[in-house]
């Protein structure tokens, strides 16, 4: 008898409801856009480096945000032990961990957006379209779409170490020794799993380290697909 | 576990015993596809769980009271909703069954044990399944829960659908399960229908047994004469055969009911070394339950609602 069961998109809205529905998510969320507003307000730079600032603003704070989240998010499935209340409606656990990874993605998209658009917007009042690259909408698009991959590829980062070691403290522990670790060597500095996306957004905008871009994209399709392997380990209690 | 192997007889509520650390709750898990067993299968309606038709739909399970504490219960309920594409209507139907109208907006954080307890049913109840498998419900219940629980799954009994409750309290599984499974160390020590246990028989005395004998008889009770004296019913009619007998007046030298209780039958079984128990002759044992397999061996009538064996099944 072949299972029949919800769709992917089902899915998603499911996780995006339980992030909704849950107290301190949606004020956590909130406080990465409120935080942003007082720089945004009283910072005074010229054209070019409000322009070449643009990434790193929008999506850098809002990367690692994501790369929390993403550990967070599933991680707490297992420490309010949910997990299994959701792999008894949905047994097929892969499509759960790819619904709660897409759902980090697209708040991360979401608030990655917002950002990117609010310091386009401050910038463009301050020193005119052509200051912010308004005039070349391409320039516009490219740097939003690095942010958007660095920023998922953040998510799907900490989706995939929350999947593998099913806690919060030990993800974010491993994670943050990654991040102490990976600038001690040059191999892994700015290409670890962690300093990766600081090496594509801690760069002027008009730079781009493909290197660490190609990193970051690599570490989040890895750490998710050794989630979605992990994903169907024995959950005995 | 080694060896287990039972089945889950359709319209029964099954009760599954055994001490602390036997491998009931890994049991149920590997039921629900949570634990893989490193052989055998354990199928549910006779497929593995994953492999069912919208399983939440056709099998509703308690583990343990898990909400993220953040949530409100209605939230918690409709977070499981989504996915099983039941609406908004049945998880307010679930939370007045289980009576929590009234805390259904609260976040589930300050929820006691008991209203955990119910929540964790509730959401077992949303796809309005055929089998409920329960592991130790009654945990963190106060007396007036499990009085409660007790009644649901009464009423659940029925409705004629199915139950497999673990649990390591006999006195709330003997009042309420039809068919027992004792499992010790791993291993099924007995598989048995719960009439046939613990129940023993009721013995009677009086110098008017033969007349007490037919008067019982009108009643539908056909005692077994002992000796000049005495009469045997089956366990669970003192009560009648003692109305009857003030009834017509016969004086009685003795009613009493003689036999293992559930409690004696557990302790032989799952204590190592002890001799097992009286009277258990027809049950089934460790080397080879019967339970409640038609006489070609397929399942009874309606078929087993679950069932947890070796791959090619112990019987």
């Amino acid at each position: 008898m072949p299972g029949r069961q919800a769709g992917t998109g089902l899915l998603v809205r499911t996780e995006l409801f339980k992030i909704a529905s849950s107290r301190w998510q949606p004020v956590a969320l909130t406080a990465v856009l409120i935080l942003h507003v007082p720089p945004m307000l009283w910072a005074g730079q010229d054209a070019a480096a409000s322009w070449n600032g643009l990434r790193s603003r929008s999506g850098l704070f809002t990367g690692y945000a994501m790369m929390a989240f993403g550990v967070l998010v599933v991680a707490q499935e297992y420490r309010h032990r949910t997990a299994a209340l959701a792999f008894l409606a949905v047994p097929g656990r892969r499509r759960i961990t790819i619904a709660q990874y897409l759902a980090v993605a697209a708040v991360g998209l979401v608030l990655s957006a917002a950002l990117f658009a609010g310091w386009l917007a401050v910038g463009a009042v301050r020193y005119g379209r052509p200051g912010m690259h308004l005039d070349r909408p391409a320039d516009v698009a490219a740097a939003y779409g690095i942010v958007a991959v660095t920023v998922c590829a953040a998510g799907a980062v900490g989706v995939g170490a929350g999947t593998l070691l099913r806690g919060s403290t030990g993800a974010l522990l491993a994670l943050g020794c990654c991040g102490a670790f990976e600038p001690l060597l040059d191999a892994t500095r700015f290409r670890g799993p962690v300093t990766a996306p600081l090496g594509v957004l801690a760069w002027p905008t008009s730079e781009l380290d493909t290197a660490s871009l190609a990193s970051a994209v690599g570490w989040g399709i890895l750490a998710l697909v050794a989630g979605l392997f992990a994903v169907g380990r024995d959950l005995s209690s | 576990m080694r060896t287990i192997s039972f089945a889950v007889r359709e319209g029964d509520v099954t009760g599954f015993l055994g001490p602390n650390g036997s491998g009931k709750t890994t049991t149920l898990r590997a039921m629900l596809g949570l634990v893989a067993p490193t052989s055998g299968a354990a199928l549910v309606f006779g497929h593995a769980y994953r492999d069912l038709d919208h399983p939440a739909r056709r099998v509703g399970a308690v583990l343990d009271s898990a909400s993220h504490p953040g949530r409100s219960a209605r939230d918690h309920l409709r977070a499981l909703a989504l996915p099983l594409r039941v609406g908004r209507r049945r998880v307010d139907e679930v939370l007045s069954t289980v009576g929590l109208d009234a805390a259904a907006d609260r976040p589930t954080g300050g929820f006691s044990l008991g209203m955990r307890g119910r929540l964790a049913l509730a959401a077992a109840l949303l796809g309005d399944p055929a089998l409920l498998i329960l592991d130790e419900p009654t945990g963190g219940l106060d007396p007036q829960g499990i009085r409660w629980l007790r009644g649901f799954l009464r009423s659940w009994a029925a409705e004629g659908r199915t139950a497999l409750l673990s649990s390591h309290v006999l006195a709330e599984v003997g009042q309420t399960v039809d068919h027992i499974v004792i499992i010790s160390r791993g291993r099924v020590v007995l598989d048995a229908p719960a009439d046939r246990l613990g129940g023993g028989h009721v013995e009677v005395r009086t110098a008017d047994a033969a007349r007490l004998a037919g008067l019982l008889a009108e009643q539908g009770l056909v005692p077994t004469i002992v000796g000049r004296d005495g009469l045997r019913l089956p366990a669970g009619t003192a009560e009648r055969v003692g109305r009857v007998a003030a009834r017509h007046g016969i004086a009685l030298v003795e009613l009493h009911t003689h036999g293992q209780d559930l409690e004696e039958i557990y302790f032989a079984l799952t204590n190592p070394g002890a001799a097992g128990p009286d009277g258990l002759d027809g049950l089934d044992g460790p080397d080879g339950p019967a339970g409640p397999d038609g006489p070609d061996g397929r399942p009874g009538p309606g078929g087993p609602a679950g069932r947890a064996g070796p791959p090619q099944g112990a019987r």
